[in-house]
Order: C-alpha cells, then structure tokens, then sequence
C-alpha cells in the first residue's frame, strides 16, 4: 500500500497543529462557533445529536494491520469502544470530545492516517473496489488511479471550496463494486483497441434528493491525461455551478441545465487549454511519478500454490457453518489458490458498520498472519480480507468466529445498508438502524435467506440519501409525518454495471407495517422468479413494479 | 411579525414557529453533550431542570444562550410539555438526544437508569 513520503508526512502534522491552535482559540473565545465550524469540519469533525463525530478518511478503502490498531486505541481511548465504517470507506467515531481531538489526530498521523477531505465542499475521498489488486479480470489496480487523484486533490487550492462536495470513484472491472455510475466523477479502467488502459468517464451521478445516473463524458481518455482532464471537468464545474442554492449545487444539477453536449463542450475547451501546454507544461504526471505511485500497490509475494487445498475440502465437509461462510462471504481471487473474504459487520441486531475495539484488533492480527497485511473497508459497511491463502482459510474462520466476526451474509438481504439515522445525526427525520435490525431478525436463518438469494437493501433516515436507498434492490427511505416516522419503499435500484434509481411505490408505511411490506414483497418475488437463479432485481427487471406494489399495498389496505 | 409567530431553528434543519412552551437546548461545546438552559442562566444536562418559556421569553432566553458561546455550540428552542417531556413535531428527535441512541441503551443518559 501507499506509505507516506516526507511531504505527506509533513502536510498530516501541520494539519494537526493547526487544529490544535484552532482548537484552543474557539475554547478560549478568541474565535466564535461560525468561524470555527468550517475549521473542524474541514478536519473532519462534525457535532451530531450527542455528541462530535470525528470520520476519520480511509483513501479507497485499503488499511494495514498498524492502522487497525491505531483505530482501536481511539476506539477505547476516546470512543465508547467501538467504531463504524460509513458508506465511503471511511471510518467514524461517534463520541470524540473537542478537546481530544488534536490527540486523535495526531494519532492517527503517527500512523499515516488523517480527516482530512472528509467533509466540506472538496473532493472527498476516493473510492474504489473492495477486491483492488485482488479481483479477477482487472485492467489493473484501481487504487493506483485513485491515490494519484488524492495527491492532486489533496489542499488543491482551486478545489477547496467548490460549489458542493464532490465524489469520485474509480472501477477497474466489468462489474462495478464502486457505484461508480452514481458519483459526481465515475472512473471505468478500460483498454483500447492497441491494448493501453484509459479510462471511460461518467459525469453527473448522485443520490440525495436528486438522484441521477452519470452521463459517459469520454469514451476513453488516454491514462497520461487523467489530471488535465479533471481539472477541466472541476473547472467548469467551479466556474457554472450553483452556489445560490445548496440543494442545487452538485454537479449533476449542472450537467442537467447546460445538457451533455454544452458541459462536454466547455471541459473541452479547459482540456485544451491544458493539451496546449504540452509534455511537462500541463498538470498531468510524468510517466516515472507514476510509475513510482504504481510501485506501491505491487501485489504482495503471494507463494504459489494449488488451486484446490485438502485442509479447505476437509473443513468444508466437517463444519457446516464453515461451508456456509464460504458459500457467502468468499470472492474469486487473481492467484490460484487464493480468495477473497468479506468480513461481515451485519450480525443480527447490531448496528450495520459497527465494530468494536477488540474486533479491530483480531481483524489487525489475523491480517498480520495470514492476510499479508491488508484489509480493506467497503462501502457496503463490511471489511474484507482480500488476500487469504486456501489453506488458511478455516484457521482464519474460526477466529473471526471467535471474535463474533463471520457472520455468513455478504449479499444476502440481512447485509444492509444503513445510515447513522436519527440514532445520531443531526439532519435524519427518521431511524434507520432500527427498522434494519428488525429485517434482520425477520429474515434471521441464513439458509432461508441463501433461498432468497442476492438482495440489497438499502435505508436512509432522510432524503440525503446516505444509506443508498435509491440503488437497494429494496430501498427505504425514512419521512418524518407529523413527528411520526414513515418509510417510503423504492424498488429495482441498482448501483452496479446496470445502474438505476428505485422507483418510489406508493404511500410511506408506519414503523409498525414496514417489515411485514418488504416481507411481502420478498414473498411475491419468491412466488414469481422463474428459478432460483433469478436473482430480485433480474426479476424485477423482468416483471416490473406491479406485482410488487400489488403484493405490497393488498394487505396493508 | 410578533414575538410569538417569529419562525425559529428547531434543531437539524428544520424551522418552525415560536408557538408554545419552549426550552432552548445545545451541545456542550466541550464535550458535545446534549444542554439544556436552566433557571440562574445556566446550563444543565438535566431537562428536567431545564426553563421553560414562551413567547419573548423564550426569544431573551435564546439570545442570552447564543451569547454563551463559550460554553454551548447551536442553541435553538425546542417543544415541550408543561411537564418539560419533549413534545411536537421534534419530540422523537429531542428524546432521542435526551436520553441516548435507541439502539445503544448502554449508552447516553438512559445508561444511568439501568
């Protein structure tokens, strides 16, 4: 992974000094709250219901084993024990007090860790897939991509305060784990006709209040002319879009009034700009900087081996709930035998994202050991073990079990996603862990669940839409009603290749009828899927909303 | 527009209308904890504790809690019922910041009672 040079080193540690200082002056008065807000949230640090909530910047998802535990003792030290990864690969904390904060942060710099672009009106963290540098059939590790984008973006001074925040995520495969189509910028590695990697370019996706796919910008953009041709996109975007109007202030706002061709036009015309400046004249990296970038994310010496493994077989025949996780929680890997593991954080009744202080230190260990040192965050709000031997893998179950870590759900409706809600954050109408905690314990048998098959679910507290509502297979959207808290079901959302937005199915539904609508709407797929194979979204796909909206509203009329 | 009518924050993004009893609540700025202005002009964790005002009170209550920054972060007036128990359309969210996160009954101020 990515080790810091002495400039990151040193950009981290003034940081944190700066904060300190900004710190002291809001507590000494010297300061007052409207001066110091857009401070602590440029360092990441929000004030929720209850308390600050620190979100702690994990760049495309990838953590060591040193960092783990550095998230630990913060967990322990400064938090109520436990930490929660959100829905961009981040980590958060729920309970930090201001005046910890500096400590915190210079924590985390110790271990080249910072919050910085995790709020504010900049281009956040970069995210990516889960399985980079490990999947099957990549054009090469998206991480590379990602990490020269966050070099270029980190205290760009022309980007710092843009008309609304801005996301990228970057793909390297053919099926998208990244959402990519429902990000400001999405990034598609692809290879040309003469074999070189570019990348094809969404523009203008999102969620919240608006939800829209992206539009394909560029067909394929050599990979030397990344920077140049971000630059312009965030250019035109810095100079045309909104800023009377927050809720119509992101990017996609913009694409849609200038239309495509006019937005295209315009990006074109900074490119150009750019292209005119020449080889060494123009932003863009020189071949060696990113090559020395690339050289980072090297794939571990992974020795070889057999692709089956008698110790795996026999674990699989002997411990049925071995062969369940495995039938779950494992991804193909590149190298024959490897694999992949989702580390589930979605037990039954637990928060979606949350893990504790101990459990980061199992999960540090057991990278340490057998998982050549990486682990990855998700933007489902799930780790992975992305480099796990065959002939490790039941020695690495059975701890994770021990330490309450392998739930066998990944896919599967009970691994949903949900936001803070009004459990905690300041801008919820509604709840949201709550009603995913009683999915859960509806649907607790995972074999009965492995029936059903692939299914996302997805819940936001608010039209924000942090939970990805609009892209669950069953979406739920949380409506404050009065002071009652209503949830608004959409279907056939979908954040992967094949993209869309729920579609919004009628009147919302009482707290008290939500669980038994999406049971009846799984009960109709079940009776009309024409196999098992046929996963809800294919069949929803096929048949379209009315049979569910039919299955959904017929008994609770 | 009289004092009783004037629209005010009522927490998160939501305004609302300076009608009814009212209690102006914030974060400590320290500690991020849910306070709450009591009698004396001072801050208590304790809602019960709490001022209860309307009208042009509820307003001078609020102005003398927005000139506390030193000690308080975003205070705004908050519905409750003669017995100070949250109430209107905000009464979830204001229990919910009262009493902790509903799914960690371990934690916040509803620990205490267990």
């Amino acid at each position: 992974m990515y080790r810091y040079d002495d400039i990151d080193r040193a950009i981290v540690r003034d940081r944190v000094s700066e904060f300190r200082r900004q710190v002291e002056r809001r507590v000494s008065g010297a300061i007052t709250e409207d001066e110091f807000k857009p401070l602590r949230l440029m360092n990441g640090l929000y004030l929720q219901l209850h308390a600050y909530m620190l979100r702690v910047a994990v760049p495309y998802g990838t953590l060591n084993p040193d960092q783990l535990r550095v998230l630990a003792s913060i967990a322990r030290d400064y938090d109520k024990g436990y930490a929660h990864v959100s829905t961009r690969q981040n980590f958060q904390f729920n309970w930090p007090k201001l005046a910890d904060t500096p400590d915190i942060l210079e924590r985390l710099a110790e271990a080249e860790m910072h919050a910085i672009q995790t709020s504010g009106n900049c281009i956040r963290n970069t995210t990516t897939d889960h399985f980079a540098g490990a999947a099957q059939g990549e054009v090469e590790d998206p991480r590379i991509t990602c990490e020269v984008i966050r070099q270029w973006s980190t205290f760009h001074p022309e980007f710092t305060f843009l008309p609304r925040k801005f996301k990228i995520a970057v793909s390297a495969t053919e099926h998208d784990r990244a959402a990519i189509q429902v990000h400001d910028i999405g990034l598609q590695l692809v290879k040309n006709d003469a074999g070189e990697p570019g990348y094809k370019v969404l523009v203008g996706g999102g969620q919240g209040r608006t939800p829209m796919i992206g539009e394909w910008l560029h067909d394929f953009l050599p990979q030397a002319e990344l920077l140049s041709y971000l630059e312009a996109i965030l250019r035109v975007y810095n100079v045309y879009g909104r800023r009377d109007n927050m809720y119509k202030a992101r990017i996609k706002i913009l694409v849609s009034e200038m239309g495509l061709d006019d937005f295209r036009a315009a990006v074109e015309r900074e490119f150009e700009h750019f292209r005119a400046m020449g080889p060494g004249g123009s932003i863009d990296l020189p071949e060696e900087e990113r090559a020395r970038i690339a050289g980072y994310f090297a794939p571990p010496a992974l020795p070889e081996r057999a692709g089956a493994s008698e110790a795996f077989d026999n674990a699989l025949a002997s411990d049925k709930d071995f062969a369940r996780w495995v039938r779950h929680n494992l991804h193909p890997h590149k190298e024959e035998g490897y694999v992949s593991a989702t580390v589930s954080l979605k037990p039954t009744g637990a928060p979606p994202g949350d893990i504790t202080d101990t459990q980061l230190e199992v999960l540090a260990d057991i990278a340490e050991r057998f998982g050549y040192s990486d682990v990855r965050t998700t933007h489902e709000q799930n780790m992975v073990l992305p480099h796990l031997a065959l002939d490790d893998l039941y020695a690495v179950y059975q701890e994770l079990d021990d330490a309450g870590l392998a739930t066998a759900n990944a896919g599967l409706l009970s691994d949903i996603i949900a936001c803070p809600g009004l459990d905690y954050c300041n801008l919820a109408n509604t709840r949201s862990i709550p009603v995913a905690n009683r999915i859960q314990e509806r649907f607790e048998d995972i074999d009965a669940q492995s029936e059903i098959g692939e299914l996302k679910i997805k819940i936001s507290g608010c039209i924000n839409a942090c939970g990805h509502h609009h892209v669950g297979h069953i979406g739920i959207l949380g409506v404050d009603k009065k002071g009652e808290e209503f949830y608004q079901l959409t279907l056939g959302g979908s954040a992967d290749e094949r993209a869309s937005i729920g579609e919004v199915v009628g009147r919302g539904l009482s707290t008290d009828e939500v669980v038994d609508a999406v049971e009846r709407v799984i009960s109709r797929y079940l009776d009309l899927r024409q196999s098992a194979d046929e996963r809800f979204i294919d069949a929803y796909r096929r048949l379209g909303a009315e049979p569910f909206k039919e299955a959904l509203y017929a008994e609770a009329a | 527009m009289s004092a009783d009518v004037v629209k005010i924050a009522t927490g998160g993004v939501k305004k609302g209308k300076n009608q009814g009893l009212k209690v102006v609540t914030a974060n400590d700025l320290f500690t991020g904890a849910v306070i709450y202005w009591s009698k004396g002009d001072l801050w208590t964790e304790d809602l019960s504790d709490a001022l209860a005002v309307e009208g042009s009170d509820a307003l001078t209550a609020l102005e003398k809690a927005f000139a506390d920054e030193k000690a308080a972060v975003g205070p705004y007036l908050m519905d409750v019922e003669p017995d100070l128990s949250p109430s209107g359309r905000g009464r979830l969210r204001e229990t919910i910041r009262d009493r902790g996160p509903t799914i960690h009954p371990e934690f916040g101020r509803q620990a205490e009672e267990r």
